[in-house]
C-alpha cells in the first residue's frame, strides 16, 4: 500500500527537501551575519515547505497528481548543453562566421543523410546538402553582421573568421 | 495631484512618432507574430533573445521593439491555434475549440480575421485603461517607504504563489527556488559571498538575462532535438498542404459578424485588463476565464463548436492583458508575468529604476510607453493582416532546421550581454532547471517573479530594519502597510476558500 503512494513526484518532492534542509544546516556553520543568511533561510525554508506539501499531496492522494512523462530525455538535454557549450568555445577560438557554418552544416548534413538512409531514398541528397550548406553560411553572416558588425558585440582575435 | 506635464508629453510624442521607433515596433510586430505562430514557441523567447539589445538602443527604440513583440507574440500564438489547432503560445489554448472547428467548417479566414480584430480591440481597451489607470495609483508611490514596499512585495510573492497553481506545494517550491537563485553572489549591503563555492564567476551571481534566455529557450531546444533524433516523422510537418489556408478562397469576415460578437470582445476585454494587471494570473488563465464566463451568457448555439464569439472572448483576454500587465509594473515595479519581467527587466537595463516613483522621476519615460502601447496596436492590425500568407510558409520549417539556428542565437546572444564566457554555463545551467520546471510541472511565474523581487525584497526589508533599529512592529506601522498586510491575508483565506471549493467539486 504504502509502495503506490512514493510516487516520483513525492520522491523528487523528498529530495529536493532534504537537498535544501542541507544547505539551511549548513548556513549555520558559515561565517556570515545572521541578516546576511536571513533572506537565504528563508529561500530554503520555501524550498522544504514546498517539498514537503508535494510529498503530502501525494501521499494522501497520490490519484490527483501530476502525470510526469516517462520519455528519457536526459540524453538529449546533456547532448543539447554539451553542443552549446562546445559553440560557445568555438566561435571564440576559431572564429564566429567559421564555427557557425561549421556547426550548422555537420547537424544539417548528419540529419540529411540520417533521413536518406531512413527512408532508403539518396535521390536529390547531393543537391539538399548543397543548399543547406549555403543556409548555414547565410545564417553564419547574418549572426556576424547583426552582432559583430551592427552592435558591436565583443569578439576576441582568431585565426579564422 | 499630479498635472498633467505637457513638456514630457510633447518629448515623448515627438520620439515615439518618429520613423525610427516606427521601424523598431513594425520589426517587434512582425518577431512576435512570426515567433508567436510557431506552435511551442512561446513569446517570452523572443523578447528573452531581443533582450540585449537594450544595452545598444535607445529606450524609445528598445520598448519599441519589446512592446511589439509582446503584442505581436501574444496575437500570433492564436494563428497555429485556429489554422492547426495548436496554440502558437499558451495565452493562445482556449482559441482552439472555435477557431481550429471553424477552420474545418471552411471558415478560417473569419476565425483569423476575428482573431485578429478582437486582439486589435482588447489591446487597445487595455492601453487605454493602463493610461487612464497608472497616474493616479503612481502618485501614491511616494508614501511608499522601506516598510510599505516590504510589505507590498510580499503581497506580490504570496498572490504568484496562490494564483499561479493548483498546488500551492509546486508554487511555494518553485518560488523558494527563485529566491534562493537570486542570493547566490555578493550581499547586497556587506559584499560578502553568500552559495558561490569558491567559483570567482559565481561572486557575480545568477544575471538575469542569461537565465532567462537559458530558462525558456533551452527547454524547447532539447524537446524538439529529441523528435528531431527519435520521431523524425512527427516534425517539420505542420503546415502541409491540408490546412493551407492561402490557397483556399474563403470569405472574410464581415462588419455584421464582428458586431455580432460584442458581447465576447467586451467580456474578454474587461477581464483580460483585470487579470492582467493581478501579478501570476497571465494571458492563460485570463482567455480561459474570458472564454468560460462568456459561454455562461452567450445566445450562440455553436459556441464551442465554432462560434466566432468564442474566438473573440478568448483573443482580447489575452491582449487586453498586454497593456494591463503594465500597471504593477508601472506603480509598484512588479512584474505581473513573465513577460512583465523581461520587460521590466529591459527598463533597468535602460537605466530606469522600475518602482513606485517611476511615473514621477521618468515621466517622459511613461509617456513613451503609453504612446508605444497605442501605437503598436494599429501596426499589429496592420502586420497580421500582411502576415498571415508569410506564417503559413514559416510553420513548415521543419525543426531540425529551425532550432539550431536558434541555440545559435541563444548562445552568441547570450555572450553578448557581457562579452562573458560564463554566462553560456549559466544559461545553460537556467536551461537545465527550465527543463526540470517543464518536467516536474514547476509554475514558471514564481521563479522569475522571486528572482526578480528578492534583491528588492531584501535591500527595503533590511533598510527598514535599519531604520526601526531592528523592531518588527516597524512593518505594521502605516495605514498602508496595514492595509497591504490585510489584503496579503485576505487573498490567502480566499485562496484557501477555492481550494476547499475545488476540492469538494472534484469529489
Amino acid at each position: 500500500m504504502l509502495a503506490k503512494k512514493l510516487t516520483i513526484n513525492g520522491v523528487v518532492g523528498g529530495v529536493l527537501t532534504l537537498v535544501a534542509a542541507g544547505f539551511f544546516i549548513w548556513t549555520y556553520s558559515m561565517r556570515l551575519r545572521p541578516m546576511e543568511l536571513f533572506v537565504p533561510r528563508i529561500a530554503l525554508g520555501l524550498i522544504m515547505l514546498g517539498g514537503v506539501l508535494v510529498i503530502l499531496k501525494e501521499f494522501v492522494k497520490p490519484e490527483i497528481g501530476d502525470r510526469l512523462s516517462k520519455a528519457f530525455i536526459l540524453p538529449y538535454a546533456i547532448g543539447v548543453s554539451l553542443m552549446m557549450w562546445l559553440y560557445g568555445w568555438a566561435f571564440r577560438n576559431i572564429g564566429l562566421i567559421t564555427a557557425t557554418a561549421i556547426g550548422l552544416s555537420a547537424w544539417w548534413i548528419w540529419v540529411a543523410v540520417r533521413d536518406a538512409r531512413r527512408t532508403k531514398s539518396t535521390k536529390g541528397l547531393t543537391l539538399r546538402i548543397i543548399k543547406l550548406v549555403v543556409l548555414a553560411i547565410v545564417v553564419a553572416v547574418v549572426v556576424q553582421l547583426l552582432f559583430v558588425n551592427l552592435l558591436g558585440m565583443y569578439m576576441p582575435s582568431t585565426l579564422f573568421p | 495631484m499630479f498635472n498633467f506635464d505637457m513638456e514630457a508629453a510633447r518629448i515623448a510624442f515627438t520620439t515615439v512618432f518618429a520613423l525610427d521607433t516606427a521601424l523598431f515596433i513594425m520589426i517587434g510586430i512582425v518577431v512576435g507574430i512570426t515567433v508567436g505562430a510557431i506552435p511551442g514557441l512561446a513569446h517570452s523567447l523572443p523578447i528573452a533573445l531581443v533582450l540585449p539589445f537594450s544595452f545598444i538602443l535607445p529606450i524609445h527604440q528598445t520598448m519599441g521593439l519589446l512592446i511589439g513583440t509582446y503584442q505581436g507574440g501574444t496575437y500570433g500564438g492564436s494563428i497555429t491555434a485556429i489554422s492547426f489547432g495548436t496554440p502558437g503560445t499558451s495565452g493562445a489554448a482556449a482559441t482552439v475549440a472555435d477557431g481550429y472547428a471553424l477552420t474545418q467548417q471552411g471558415k478560417g479566414k473569419k476565425a483569423l480575421q476575428m482573431g485578429l480584430y478582437a486582439s486589435v480591440i482588447g489591446g487597445m481597451f487595455g492601453s487605454l485603461v493602463l493610461i487612464f489607470l497608472v497616474v493616479p495609483i503612481g502618485m501614491m508611490a511616494p508614501r511608499f517607504g522601506p516598510g510599505e514596499l516590504t510589505a507590498l512585495y510580499i503581497l506580490a510573492l504570496s498572490l504568484v504563489v496562490v494564483f499561479s497553481t493548483e498546488n500551492p506545494g509546486k508554487g511555494i517550491l518553485s518560488a523558494g527556488i527563485g529566491f534562493f537563485l537570486a542570493i547566490i553572489g555578493r550581499d547586497i549591503i556587506t559584499g560578502g559571498l553568500r552559495f558561490t563555492f569558491g567559483l570567482r564567476y559565481m561572486q557575480a551571481g545568477f544575471p538575469l538575462v542569461p537565465l532567462l534566455m537559458g530558462f525558456f529557450a533551452l527547454p524547447e531546444i532539447i524537446k524538439q532535438i529529441h523528435w528531431v533524433i527519435k520521431d523524425p516523422e512527427s516534425v517539420g510537418k505542420i503546415g502541409d498542404d491540408d490546412v493551407d489556408l492561402m490557397k483556399k478562397k474563403e470569405e472574410g469576415l464581415t462588419f455584421k459578424e464582428l458586431l455580432q460578437s460584442w458581447r465576447g470582445i467586451t467580456i474578454g476585454s474587461i477581464l483580460g485588463t483585470f487579470l492582467g494587471a493581478l501579478p501570476g494570473p497571465g494571458a492563460t488563465l485570463a482567455s480561459y476565464t474570458s472564454y468560460s464566463v462568456n459561454s455562461q451568457i452567450t445566445n450562440d448555439p455553436k459556441y464551442g463548436k465554432g462560434s466566432l464569439e468564442g474566438v473573440a472572448a478568448a483573443e482580447s483576454a489575452n491582449n487586453a492583458t498586454c497593456g494591463a500587465t503594465f500597471i504593477p509594473l508601472l506603480t509598484f515595479g512588479i512584474p505581473g508575468s513573465s513577460i512583465a519581467a523581461l520587460l521590466m527587466a529591459a527598463l533597468i537595463m535602460e537605466g530606469i529604476p522600475v518602482g513606485p516613483r517611476v511615473v514621477v522621476d521618468h515621466t517622459v519615460v511613461v509617456y513613451i510607453l503609453f504612446m508605444l502601447m497605442l501605437i503598436a496596436n494599429p501596426f499589429n492590425l496592420l502586420f497580421g493582416k500582411l502576415l498571415i500568407p508569410v506564417f503559413t510558409r514559416l510553420t513548415k520549417i521543419p525543426a531540425s532546421v529551425l532550432w539550431p539556428i536558434i541555440m545559435v542565437f541563444l548562445v552568441i546572444g547570450t555572450y553578448a550581454y557581457n562579452s562573458r564566457p560564463f554566462d553560456i554555463i549559466i544559461c545553460i545551467l537556467a536551461g537545465l532547471i527550465g527543463y526540470f520546471y517543464k518536467w516536474y510541472k514547476l509554475p514558471d511565474g514564481p521563479l522569475i517573479l522571486a528572482f526578480l523581487v528578492t534583491p528588492l525584497f531584501e535591500a527595503s526589508f533590511r533598510q527598514a530594519l535599519t531604520i526601526a533599529r531592528g523592531n518588527y512592529m516597524y512593518f505594521l506601522g502605516s495605514g498602508i502597510s496595514q492595509v497591504i498586510w490585510l489584503i496579503t491575508i485576505g487573498s490567502i483565506f480566499l485562496f484557501l476558500k477555492k481550494r476547499k471549493k475545488i476540492t469538494a467539486a472534484s469529489k
